[in-house]
């Protein structure tokens, strides 16, 4: 009897390694999977800032809970939507600390002081956004410049060839004598952006009026630009590592933004978002 | 000495009245435009059981500012986003309610509410003046899920061309609701309406909202789609044949929303 119970024991024990075996290797399976990405180092970064001298990166304190609520695949259309704006709303008061000042005298209650502001009126401002996710920072930019005028490309990306299309413009017709703010919320292989600055040129912007804002772009996409159009200024919420190349997307990246603030994501790729 | 000083007097009285006679004549090239009186309106409403036409009280003064070439950008939103949440919020209120019975503070009581989550709204914009009801559709319905359709009028002949689209993937199962500030010869209107027909959309679960519109396009529309609804702010008695512009009409309502306004359609040229 003895004996038997101690072959039952081991065959128990026999059966129990090989579970823990199976779902050990099972585990290390499913978390290999899906890839961890780790950002950029603070060299990475410093090298990327010398690199560029037009590059601003916000200050991570800022962003980093804010993008991470944006990134995560479980966070819902409100929370995505909020998010989004909050971010998109420090950099659009950020492209305007760029813009040039005018030194006058002005009165506060109690004495004169030395004013710094803004030295173009509302109109003179233009919000050049890249359809169709360009238009999410349209909401909040109506909120900071009441009075500036709104222009439209529509880019298409080709899903297959990751070349871009051209579709339809709206530009004001004095657009030469504006100061740009053009938005995308992604900058990947930088085809898009670099064809709505082509259309910018063609009208008679010049490159030093020109702030381009992206919620998160990658190395490729920022040399890519400076590369044709070096006098622009680009200001980034973050810099991601990579840029997939097969479906060039940035990775972790946010997946298709438009999608997921428009709440026109297909219910088969949520699952398989990157 | 009084000679010539009477010269002058009578000189400068020609000179007055002429210019009084020029500068009448002049706005009297411009047409005076009357809205449609009561009966008109009553007419058109037992005609169409599916069109709400706002109350005038909610809209005059709005829509005047709209409507007014003086109106600088900044007005111009303010005021179309105004008139956009009250069109917004009407539509809202025809969607179908489903009754619970839920607590106050002091006790229970008969709750109504829309019987469809946020994320089973659409809100359809026609690109590209299309979008700037999103801005207060998104404040209204933090949840819906947005679908766009650029549709561009070709400026010679009027007619529409359909460039691009995107929908969810599921909206034949949504409420949809349809956005575009002007509703003129309805062909625009139409060919969204037949793109989401065959993306199986059912026409009862369409609601078109407009700020302004003409009996001929809501003919049209009713034509083809006899069981959508339409909401409209107000319903301008004329569209101009050669332009098809509506007339008192608003102008060009995206170029003005987004500032994007020729110089040549500015001052005096009234479309």
């Amino acid at each position: 009897m003895f004996k038997n119970l101690s072959k039952f024991v081991c065959c128990l024990g026999l059966v129990n390694g090989t579970q823990m075996a199976c779902s050990q290797l099972q585990n290390d399976h499913s978390y290999n999977r899906m890839q961890h990405y780790n950002f950029l180092s603070q060299d990475q970064l410093h090298n990327l800032l010398n690199k560029h001298k037009n590059l601003f990166i916000l200050r991570e304190n800022q962003t980093q809970h804010i993008l991470s609520m944006i990134r995560d695949v479980n966070s819902d259309i409100v929370t995505f939507r909020q998010n989004s704006d909050r971010l998109i709303r420090i950099l659009l008061e950020q492209a305007l600390a760029h813009i040039e000042k005018k030194n006058s005298i002005k009165q506060s209650p109690l004495g004169f002081y030395d004013a710094n502001q803004v030295k173009f009126s509302d109109q003179e401002i233009c919000i050049v956004s890249i359809l169709r996710s360009g238009n999410a920072f349209l909401n909040e930019a109506l909120k900071v410049i009441q009075g500036a005028s709104i222009g439209q490309i529509l880019i298409q990306r080709n899903e297959e060839t990751s070349m871009p299309k051209y579709f339809f413009e709206k530009l004001p017709e004095n657009i030469n004598e504006q100061q740009i703010i053009l938005v995308d919320p992604m900058l990947g292989t930088g085809g898009s952006a670099s064809m709505a600055l082509k259309i910018l040129q063609n009208y008679g912007v010049k490159q030093e009026n020109i702030i381009f804002l992206n919620l998160v772009s990658c190395e490729q996409g920022l040399n890519k630009v400076f590369k044709e159009y070096p006098k622009i200024k680009i200001i980034t919420a973050q810099v991601d590592p990579i840029l997939i190349k097969e479906i060039n997307y940035l990775a972790p990246g946010i997946g298709d933004f438009g999608d997921r603030y428009f709440g026109t994501v297909k219910k088969h790729t949520r699952a398989e978002q990157v | 000495m009084f000679k010539n000083l009477l010269r002058i007097g009578v000189n400068l009285s020609l000179f007055n009245t002429t210019y009084v006679l020029c500068k009448s004549i002049k706005d009297e090239k411009l047409p005076h435009y009357h809205f449609l009186n009561e009966q008109d309106l009553n007419k058109l409403l037992k005609k169409h059981q599916n069109l709400s036409i706002i109350d005038r009280s909610y809209t005059e003064h709005i829509l005047s500012i709209i409507r007014d070439i003086e109106t600088d950008t900044v007005e111009f939103r303010k005021n179309s986003d105004r008139l956009i949440r009250i069109l917004i919020e009407q539509a809202i209120s025809q969607i179908e309610k489903k009754k619970h019975v839920k607590q106050s503070p002091l006790g229970y009581y008969d709750a109504h509410e829309v019987k469809f989550e946020d994320e089973e709204i659409c809100f359809v914009s026609i690109l590209r003046s299309g979008n700037a009801f999103l801005f207060e559709g998104l404040k209204a319905v933090s949840g819906a899920s947005i679908g766009q359709i650029l549709i561009q009028r070709n400026e010679d002949t009027a007619l529409p061309s359909y460039l691009f689209q995107k929908l969810p993937a599921n909206i034949k199962d949504q409420q949809v609701i349809l956005m575009d500030p002007m509703l003129a010869t309805g062909n625009s209107a139409t060919l969204a309406l037949r793109i989401l027909k065959n993306q199986g959309v059912k026409q009862e679960n369409i609601t078109f909202l407009t700020l302004v519109s003409c009996e001929q396009g809501i003919e049209k529309l009713f034509r083809e789609f006899p069981k959508m609804k339409i909401i409209t702010a107000q319903v301008d008695p004329i569209l101009l044949k050669d332009f098809n512009y509506l007339a008192p009409g608003i102008g060009n309502f995206g170029d003005r929303y987004f500032g994007t306004i020729k110089k040549s359609q500015q001052s005096g040229q009234q479309q």
